[in-house]
């Protein structure tokens, strides 16, 4: 996964304040998005699935990754 | 009907509607346009009243002790051979298999394809042979290809990684369709590593019939009235994408990074139906959470003997479960509520005294608003195994919180004295039975709703 294609949420979370936990994939070739957990974009060598056009792609293919 | 979301939309029409009929498509229309065979079955399950029927169980209101009861005391299976078992009239080995044959549907508008949901997984320990049985969701890939997901923390799992561990397929046969005492059967909880056969057979009352499976033989066995088999192989350290997928939360679950399945056999009757789930909807919760009623009743009652009943309710997904308790002393409710906390499903558990009607959620908030101070009553602990796909789950974290909550009446402290609290105030049953005469028949057409 290249890092210029990837946004991390902050993790620190002040107490009582709420903080979302899903991370998102931008695909490269329509556009939207869809949540993946951690771990399958982590990996790095397992194609995502794009599940609006069913392109398949690596993490480091994708537009934008929002790891939460 | 389309097998493209139109069956689940209808389930989905009928859940607001709060009607739970058993639905039967005959001819379903693949997303091409082909019309498939197979008649579609959904909503089996989706009816407290029908499933717990379906046992034998006249109160839907007792299921918990009595599942908890029928699993306690198991039957073991017997073997049958291929002559004597329906769900292998017709076996369609290799390149004659194909996925693509079976009516699958594609229920929500964000999955990403077909998906099997009513697909049992049936696996086996390889250092005991010990078979374990589990529903997974399996997307349907390619003719002989489908993903599926067993939770990490599953036992179809811990069996998968073993194999895996060795360099070794994992051998996998997944069963589609049977009585719903065998459904429910399949879901017990139990110990690792333990057959789900004998339990089904508990609830069946006698034995279940099992027939080896073609590709894998004795080593797992399949249920031989069931409707369809698919068996296969799941390759070592092989990973795909598999979801988003809509789950029993009411939200999709992420796309995560699943094994596969290597089709080799398919299996079926002559005149198969084909059982789908409707995944999130009363369908899938209303079986899953009568057997998870059975499993809390089953680690509350030797606690506290106080224990009536219990309802796991659709409201809460999985979420939440209501115990009812008739007169029990000072500490047993909380002494209960330690431990089914300890269930991993769980996370918040109301404890209520038996006047409260544990199948009203506004009777619960009733119970509630009344007998409840929170630091008092609240139980938390953090840490705990539960659901990753809780969206509430905070960043990261791989535990969740659990909240047991004692929504029940102070005990009373003098023998034959009453509870030192306040009584409800009601009318007399006469009067509300005169109330109840008057109103029936009137036309109440127009009348304002609260």
């Amino acid at each position: 996964m290249s890092s210029d294609n990837t946004i991390r949420l902050r993790t620190h979370s002040p107490a009582g304040e709420k903080r979302g936990n899903t991370s998102w994939v931008q695909c490269a070739a329509c556009e939207g998005w869809f949540h993946a957990t951690e771990d399958i974009i982590n990996r790095a060598v397992v194609t995502l699935h794009c599940n609006h056009c069913h392109t398949e792609f690596l993490p480091a293919d994708a537009k934008k990754i929002v790891l939460a | 009907m389309s097998l493209v979301q139109e069956i689940t939309a209808l389930q989905q029409a009928l859940d607001a509607r709060q009607q739970f009929p058993v639905i039967e498509i005959a001819q379903p229309q693949a997303a091409d346009g082909a019309i498939n065979p197979i008649s579609v079955v959904c909503n089996l399950t989706a009816s407290r009243e029908l499933t717990a029927r379906a046992l034998g169980i006249q109160d839907h209101r007792d299921f918990a002790a009595t599942y908890a009861q029928r699993t306690a005391n198991p039957i073991a299976p017997i073997s049958v051979t291929r002559d004597d078992a329906p769900v292998q009239q017709i076996v369609l080995q290799g390149d004659e298999s194909s996925l693509l044959d079976l009516p699958v549907l594609t229920q929500h508008a964000l999955d990403p394809g077909p998906y099997l949901t009513a697909a049992h997984a049936t696996t086996y320990d390889p250092d005991t042979g010990v078979d374990n049985t589990a529903i997974q969701r399996c997307w349907v890939k390619a003719p002989r290809r489908m993903s599926y997901y067993p939770y990490p923390a599953s036992h179809n799992t811990r069996n998968l990684r073993k194999f895996w561990g060795k360099g070794e397929a994992c051998p996998v046969a997944f069963w589609i369709g049977h009585h719903p005492k065998v459904l429910l059967g399949t879901q017990a909880k139990l110990a690792y590593p333990e057959s789900h056969w004998s339990a089904c057979g508990g609830l069946l009352g006698e034995p279940l019939r099992l027939v080896p499976s073609i590709t894998h033989g004795d080593k797992i066995m399949v249920p031989a009235d069931a409707e369809i088999v698919i068996e296969g192989w799941a390759p070592a350290d092989i990973w795909e994408a598999d979801g988003p997928f809509g789950e029993y939360t009411g939200y999709m679950g992420a796309q995560v990074a699943a094994p596969v399945c290597e089709v080799t056999c398919i299996t079926r009757r002559e005149k198969a139906i084909y059982h789908d789930y409707g995944s999130g909807h009363a369908d899938m919760l209303v079986p899953d959470n009568m057997v998870m009623e059975g499993k809390i009743y089953g680690m509350m009652k030797p606690i506290a003997p106080s224990v009536r009943r219990v309802h796991v309710p659709v409201s809460g997904r999985r979420f939440h479960a209501y115990v009812s308790f008739e007169n029990p002393g000072i500490g047993e409710v909380r002494d209960a509520l330690m431990a089914a906390l300890a269930y991993r499903r769980t996370k918040a558990i109301i404890a209520v005294d038996d006047d409260i009607d544990l199948f009203s959620d506004s009777d619960i908030m009733f119970a509630l608003a009344t007998r409840v101070q929170w630091e008092r009553d609240v139980i938390t602990a953090s840490g705990l195994q539960g659901s990753l796909m809780d969206p509430s789950l905070a960043r990261g974290a791989k535990t969740v919180q659990k909240a047991g909550i004692d929504a029940t009446l102070a005990p009373s402290e003098v023998p034959g004295a009453p509870r030192p609290v306040a009584p409800r105030n009601s009318v007399g049953e006469a009067a509300l039975d005169a109330a109840i005469a008057r109103l029936t028949g009137l036309d109440t057409t127009g009348w304002p709703e609260l």
